[in-house]
């Protein structure tokens, strides 16, 4: 096996044995235990994952230029001085907000938002990021810290939770189809369950992975006695059967529904979008596809010389968007609009300023984009900002970790004890998907309903600086008060009658150790709480 | 016994199939025996002997050539005097694209890897183009890319320090990682990262913010201004070839400086002459910032020289040349006793890899009974390795479908993702650094159907051939030793075709269900004797049906993609 498989065991049955293990306090301040690893809301979540549910994650190899993508209005003259030979003219962009709008090309995705089917998620990385494609990309795919050398990834894991010992045993009557499916010829870290075994099988044409497949015959039990060629022939037959037992019901499915949406030609995404929808619509089960779309790593030429709106972006990002919206068409004209959400990512973002080559050279934060009816609408996070820089990087507003949590528990209703466990720690969630959608949503209906909204914690993990953000739409006596892991009282930050307004209270952590802390808005009998890690 | 040792253990088929499969992707059954016959010893100074190289490929469509001579810059024999009219150029039709060109390139590629008599070269050159990637279909310029590829193969043993120096000034990675658009002013990164993290010092953790153990960020930066300045030539936009200013910003710039490499010249504008700061991880030296070309060439070499003079820049490449060549799993065992030894060895003999590779294809080790089939085959391995073993190309009479023949075995590659000069990123090949699945990235459900299909093909009557299949599994069976015996006729191909040997009840099934299809293993004596004695069309067919579902099942055998 790999040699590196005891370090991530050990470091597994660590989790399970601490998290076990450490008595916490039932009640304090009237909060239950629980509200440490995250809202309390989540405990609301401990439902039994819905098996219908659909992620696809949409990866843009390379480093997608976030700037170029999700477009800073309200700082545009910042914008524009860092990147002139590459900035987008202020009145083609197309408005999400009054402060914030995307590329020209991207019309479908614009349509979909005006149609609240569009969430963007602004300044997502994670603490020291890096900048190689490779590692990044290693990291986003595996879900873990940057200096953690993962060799499971962060889906696989959630599904290995779902589907413990696959693929031993599978398919069978519950998961009858591949758990997961990734449309390419080979399945990326993203898919790796905890064994080291991928959780998802990799096609790129039902048709011919059928044909090719029903020639083989079931492989024989017999080993080498030397240990090196007899895992690699147990590996290769593993995949003779996977390939066995899935290519029939795979076609079968993609028999079954026939898209109901014409998808742009010569789009590398849409012709894998398009067989998603299909297998999607003919009654596959599989959890999760994962599909990509590469040259993203626009160092030169990433704009036309005569037309910044023109090149080699604009070109990327116009089949992003035209193959993400005939997707979204032809699922909601299949009927299955309502159980799939999309979600695009990319390994970084780019440098700030350009460069002279027409291009950009490998940053840090970016935007990270959903689509889909179950999508909460609206922007989270603020524009990037472009004065206050890392090396010429965005600082970050979310670490990617959270959206990861926040869509396991807001999509797949996954445990918070378990999202722990999945991304080896706990992150504060923000709203990606419309509430209601999983499971009922006690606190933030209260929260909607009386007219204020604890935000979001940003940075988050905190190595010195959060900002906590909240809005109020009515005047409120506010109290905004900081606790630690054992349910002490660290900070109280705000104690004050404020007016209606979109409040960000800075909190300095330079004093804390780092750990788990949780941030409570208190307002008139009300509560909520966010988790806040200190990583230092 | 030492690791490294000179292997003395026996010397059968077995272990000089493996070498074979290891060293040239396979070799025919009479080459096979000649090895044996020949012994360990003189096998691999044959292995590490160059082979001729094949004259380049004409155009297929009107027999042209397109490749320039040695030295000579195509450019000047195609200057434009209107850039939008490509009709002022003879020898490099750029009607075609560079596309055209590259699928030429890589036919005739598949072609001498597939034809050339035994010998290490082609599949180290295949190792350098992976280790030092570019994708031909970014370069866009089919010369540039034969250019890179012809001095990779003709280096293939010689000094990797002289490797990197070119490579670093190479047109098609001048192109390919931005060196084109890196000036003073805007230096870009993209090849002073890749130079550190991918081609030499290799990147170690990273210890703290920018810090990956070997080389930092600042290393980047600095690495990326001490290259300013270089481009090639021109390629395809030709207008302001001839001339001595660069037609992208109409800066001055040098003829083409040196001789065996005519395409690249250097924008003395573009330079940036401060001093270049290396970080503690280099000894904080200082690269004196120079202006004029040689000065450019002296920056350079000084920055490769403090790369070099890195114990870590010696170990990363034997690390790669292993995992290439021997197995992923890098021990602590193995990396004291073969990785660092061999790494000295590199430093010490003016980085010739060459003696290196010899030394551990000579090695105990590399013939370790452990580490037989620790590889998944490539499909290199697959592909062209079942295309020497059964060199039927020989058979072609009509030469009008040469071409098609070879350009089969290159679609099979590229579609079970090994393209030629065509790798995922700039990091080559994901099977050779993806941890932990390494080879295992080639098998996937999508690639092992794409495996099976191009195994049973080779069974099928092939158009260029007459009709007739690329394996001929009645003449193969024929060169055993008693082909009547099954049982013993199985254990042979094992010996010859698989990496670790059957077990005893997987030959009488092969025997038995498959071969005679639910017969009993001796009735197949009486086939083959039969069509000894009398080899007419029945009796041809009464052996050859067998034996086709034999070979059938054997290539679709988890086993069979053991390397």
């Amino acid at each position: 096996m790999s040699k590196n498989t005891p370090t991530r065991l050990s470091r597994r049955s660590f989790i399970a044995r601490t998290s076990g293990a450490v008595a916490l306090p039932m009640l304090f301040n009237g909060i239950p235990l629980q509200a440490f690893d995250g809202p309390v809301v989540n405990d609301l979540f401990n439902v039994e994952a819905e098996t219908d549910r659909v992620l696809v994650l949409v990866q843009l190899n390379g480093g997608n230029d976030g700037l170029n993508t999700v477009i800073p209005l309200s700082e545009y003259g910042t914008y524009q001085s860092l990147r002139s030979n590459i900035a987008i003219a202020e009145n083609k962009v197309l408005k999400l907000t009054n402060a914030t709008g995307i590329h020209p090309v991207m019309k479908g995705a614009h349509e979909l938002w005006s149609e609240k089917k569009m969430n963007v998620v602004q300044g997502v990385t994670y603490p020291n990021p890096n900048l190689s494609h490779f590692r990044s990309t290693d990291i986003w795919m595996s879900g873990s810290a940057s200096n953690v050398n993962e060799t499971t990834g962060w889906i696989g894991r959630y599904l290995n939770s779902e589907y413990p010992d696959y693929p031993t045993g599978y398919p069978n009557a519950k998961m009858p189809d591949p758990v997961a499916i990734q449309m390419a010829p080979v399945v990326s870290l993203a898919l790796t369950g905890y064994q080291n075994q991928s959780m998802g099988i990799a096609l790129q044409d039902p048709e011919t992975f059928y044909k090719l497949v029903s020639g083989t015959d079931a492989p024989g039990n017999d080993l080498p006695s030397t240990k090196l060629a007899a895992e690699n022939i147990k590996y290769v037959r593993e995949v003779q059967m996977k390939s066995l037992e899935f290519s029939t019901v795979i076609k079968a499915a993609a028999d079954k529904a026939q898209n109901k949406f014409t998808y742009p030609t010569s789009n590398r995404l849409a012709d894998q979008l398009k067989i998603v929808a299909r297998l999607v619509a003919g009654g596959l089960k599989t959890r999760v596809y994962v599909v990509q779309l590469g040259g993203f790593d626009t160092h030169a030429a990433q704009v036309g010389a005569d037309d910044t709106m023109t090149g080699t972006h604009a070109n990327l990002l116009q089949m992003v968007s035209e193959a993400i919206t005939a997707f979204q068409r032809d699922i909601e004209a299949l009927g299955v609009a309502d159980r799939v959400v999309t979600m695009t990512f990319s390994e970084f973002g780019r440098r700030v300023a350009s460069n002279q080559s027409l291009g950009t050279d490998h940053g840090t934060a970016a935007p990270m984009m959903f689509f889909g009816t179950p999508v909460q609408d609206g922007i989270i996070g603020t524009n990037p900002d472009m004065k206050n820089l890392d090396n010429g990087n965005l600082k970050m507003q979310y670490d990617f970790r959270q959206i990861y949590a926040s869509v396991l528990e807001q999509w797949f209703g996954a445990k918070k004890a378990a999202i722990k466990d999945i991304l080896f720690g706990s992150f504060s969630t923000v709203k990606v998907i419309k509430s209601g959608t999983t499971s009922v949503d006690s606190e933030e209906n209260a929260q909607q309903g009386n007219a204020w909204t604890f935000q979001s914690i940003a940075p988050n993990p905190v190595k010195s600086e959060a900002f906590i953000r909240y809005e109020l739409r009515a005047p409120h006596q506010v109290r905004l008060d900081v606790f630690d892991n054992l349910g002490f009282h660290v900070a109280t930050l705000v104690q004050q009658q404020q007016d209606a307004g979109q409040y960000e209270q800075p909190f300095s952590v330079s004093g804390l150790p780092s750990g788990t802390y949780m941030v409570q808005l208190t307002l008139n009998n009300e509560r909520a709480h966010q988790a806040m890690i200190v990583a230092k | 016994m030492a690791m490294l040792d000179p292997y003395r253990g026996q010397w059968t088929r077995r272990e000089a199939a493996h070498l074979m499969r290891r060293a040239c992707f396979g070799v025919t059954l009479d080459q096979l025996d000649k090895a044996v016959a020949d012994g360990v010893d003189k096998t691999i100074d044959t292995l590490f002997k160059s082979v001729p190289t094949p004259e380049p490929p004409l155009n297929p469509a009107d027999n042209s050539k397109w490749i320039p001579d040695p030295g000579q810059v195509f450019t000047k024999t195609v200057v434009l005097s209107d850039r939008n009219d490509p009709s002022t150029s003879t020898a490099y039709d750029l009607t075609k694209g560079s596309g055209y060109y590259n699928g030429i390139t890589k036919v005739w590629w598949t072609m001498h890897m597939m034809t050339h008599a035994p010998s290490i070269q082609e599949k180290l050159t295949l190792f350098w183009s992976n280790h030092f990637a570019t994708e031909m279909s970014v370069v866009q310029n089919g010369i540039f890319s034969w250019e890179l590829l012809t001095y990779m193969r003709a280096n293939a043993f010689g000094s990797f320090k002289g490797l990197a120096r070119r490579v670093t000034l190479d047109a098609a990675m001048l192109r390919y990682l931005n060196g084109n658009v890196n000036t003073k002013g805007s230096p870009n990164e993209n090849y002073g990262r890749e130079l550190q993290e991918l081609f030499t010092i290799g990147k170690g953790p990273e210890v703290s913010q920018g810090d990956y153990t070997t080389y930092t960020e600042q290393d980047v930066r600095a690495a990326a201004r001490v290259l300013t300045g270089w481009r090639e030539f021109g390629g395809r936009d030709l207008v302001l070839a001839a001339n001595d200013r660069d037609y992208r910003d109409n800066e001055p710039r040098t003829a083409p400086l040196f001789p065996d490499n005519p395409n690249v010249v250097f924008v003395v504008a573009n330079h940036d002459t401060t001093d270049k700061q290396f970080s503690l991880r280099y000894g904080n030296r200082v690269i004196k910032g120079r202006s004029t070309p040689q000065g450019a060439i002296q920056e350079l070499d000084e920055m490769l020289d403090m790369i070099f003079e890195q114990n870590a820049t010696s170990e990363f490449i034997v690390k790669e040349l292993y995992i290439w060549f021997v197995n992923s799993d890098i021990t602590d065992e193995v990396r004291q006793n073969v990785i660092e030894p061999l790494a000295k060895d590199l430093r010490t003999n003016g980085w010739n890899v060459g003696p290196v590779l010899k030394k551990l294809f000579a090695s105990e080790h590399f013939f370790d009974v452990n580490l037989r089939g620790c590889q998944l085959r490539s499909p290199a391995d697959l592909v062209l390795g079942l295309g020497r073993a059964f060199p039927s190309w020989s058979l072609i009479t009509d030469k009008t479908l040469v071409g098609r023949y070879f350009q089969g075995f290159t679609t099979a590659l590229a579609s079970q993702q090994m393209d030629l000069v065509e790798p995922s990123s700039v990091a080559g090949y994901e099977a050779y650094y993806q941890a932990p699945d390494y080879y295992r990235m080639w098998l996937t459900t999508a690639t092992l159907p794409l495996r099976n299909g191009f195994t049973d093909a080779l069974l099928t009557n092939n158009t260029a051939l007459g009709r007739k299949p690329i394996v001929d599994t009645v003449a193969f069976v024929g060169k055993l030793s008693s082909p009547e015996d099954s049982l013993g006729m199985i254990e042979q191909i094992n010996e010859i075709m698989f990496a670790a040997p059957f077990v005893e009840s997987t030959v009488m099934m092969l025997a038995e269900e498959i071969l005679m299809n639910g017969g009993r293993y001796y009735e197949w004596a009486m086939l083959w004797n039969a069509y000894k004695a009398d080899p007419s069309t029945a009796n041809f067919n009464a052996v050859r049906t067998p034996l086709d579902r034999l070979f059938r099942y054997l290539f679709r055998m988890a086993e069979y993609q053991l390397g």
